[in-house]
């Protein structure tokens, strides 16, 4: 979202949501359309997916000693990989 | 305070007949909003609503089990039918707006407004929510009673004449009720909460890089400040709630909560939101301060040099 215009943060406000959602235990099963949907996006007939890996990035908010507060450097993870099906890209 | 009077008090509050010009004013703010989320939504209505969206329905299924009203659930699963899906519900909402058919209309907005958050929930925020249930409300409120095409027609055919008669507000009365328990419920949601009551929230909020919309002043990010701004949104979310039904204070509340929504519009972009809540501030405004701000206006245009 940092990345967009301020135009178009307006219009793809939705995939930040969808974004915080997905990461979330409870919404384990929309992993395999995100990664599906993603496969198809990147495929053409020459060159298909083979395999979609979702990572999660995060940096926390802290404390510190003046009563201010910083970010701390990003992590990351793998959230989740998808071996992409022939019938996925249809 | 007898049981019958406060039955009286009760039944005049939801029925006593009043003035439908803020349900009507709050039918084309309410037709506005439903238009602009649809047009900011245009580029990706396949995208979320598609028979191969991020979320596929059988998934929605799987997550979000039981009746749904869902018109996706009921209609081919293919791009034109989801297109045409869209824009029937736009032209719908158009004529919402403009108030043609306004009954229908509302009927037809309300189910396909309902079907898109059914269809997928996890891209929804507390406006689409309210735009919904308001939406429900709407269906029953003399919504058409005045500014709209409804009423000109029935002028026309002399089945009503120029001055505008009063209807029973129940529906109108839910809708605030609505807004008024979104910030109530906001507020008992956020009392709840360390950050809120220690006064760190906002710094949160307005850290939030993905968040982050006009650049804020340095001083409005001091500690001290943060404090204050946590505390004055619970104190406003409160009142939003609870002060808004006392009439004396109603109009203070309105404005502070009107400035504290175009200040969240101005600092979050979270498209639409402030002004989905904001939409339903008209409900509290008293029909005769309408009426004679609308004549204030009418008499300020006839003196304009443009308007001679």
């Amino acid at each position: 979202m940092e990345q967009l215009s301020l135009t178009e943060r307006y219009f793809k406000e939705r995939y930040r949501k969808y974004a915080e959602n997905l990461p979330l235990d409870q919404n384990d099963a929309l992993l395999p359309d995100a990664a599906r949907y993603i496969a198809r996006l990147n495929s053409t007939p020459s060159h298909p997916a083979r395999t979609v890996m979702l990572v999660q990035k995060w940096s926390f908010i802290v404390p510190r000693a003046d009563g201010s507060y910083s970010p701390e450097p990003w992590g990351q993870h793998i959230l989740y990989g998808y071996g992409v099906k022939p019938e996925d890209l249809q | 305070m007898r049981l019958r009077s406060l039955f009286e008090a009760w039944n005049a509050f939801f029925f006593a007949p009043q003035s439908p010009i803020p349900i009507a004013l709050f039918r084309i703010i309410y037709g506005s909003l439903v238009i602009a989320t649809l047009t900011l939504l245009r580029p990706d209505w396949l995208a979320w609503y598609g028979p191969h969206a991020w979320v596929s329905l059988p998934t929605m299924h799987t997550l979000e089990p039981g009746t749904r009203l869902n018109l996706f659930a009921i209609i081919p699963q293919t791009d034109a039918s989801i297109n045409a899906l869209f824009w029937i519900f736009l032209g719908s909402a158009i004529l919402l707006t403009i108030g043609f058919l306004t009954r229908l209309n509302s009927l037809l907005v309300f189910l396909c407004l309902a079907s898109i958050d059914q269809r997928n929930v996890y891209i929804l925020h507390g406006g689409d929510t309210f735009l919904r249930v308001a939406g429900f409300f709407l269906i029953f409120a003399p919504a058409g009673a005045a500014l709209s095409i409804d009423r000109l027609i029935r002028v026309r055919r002399g089945k009503e004449d120029a001055s505008v008669e009063p209807r029973s507000p129940w529906a109108q009365r839910m809708i605030q009720f609505e807004l008024a328990l979104v910030y109530f419920a906001t507020f008992c949601a956020k009392v709840k909460g360390a950050p809120w009551l220690q006064g760190t929230a906002t710094y949160y909020v307005l850290h939030l890089d993905e968040f982050k919309r006009f650049p804020i002043p340095s001083w409005f990010l001091h500690p001290l400040m943060l404090k204050l701004e946590s505390w004055t949104a619970l104190m406003l979310e409160f009142s939003l709630g609870v002060l808004i039904w006392v009439k004396e204070l109603r109009y203070i509340v309105l404005t502070l909560g009107l400035l504290f929504h175009l200040s969240l519009e101005y600092s979050l972009n979270i498209p639409l939101f402030q002004w989905d809540i904001l939409s339903a501030y008209i409900l509290f405004i008293d029909p005769a301060d309408i009426t004679r701000a609308w004549d204030w206006l009418r008499t300020r245009r006839a003196v304009h040099p443009l308007a001679q």
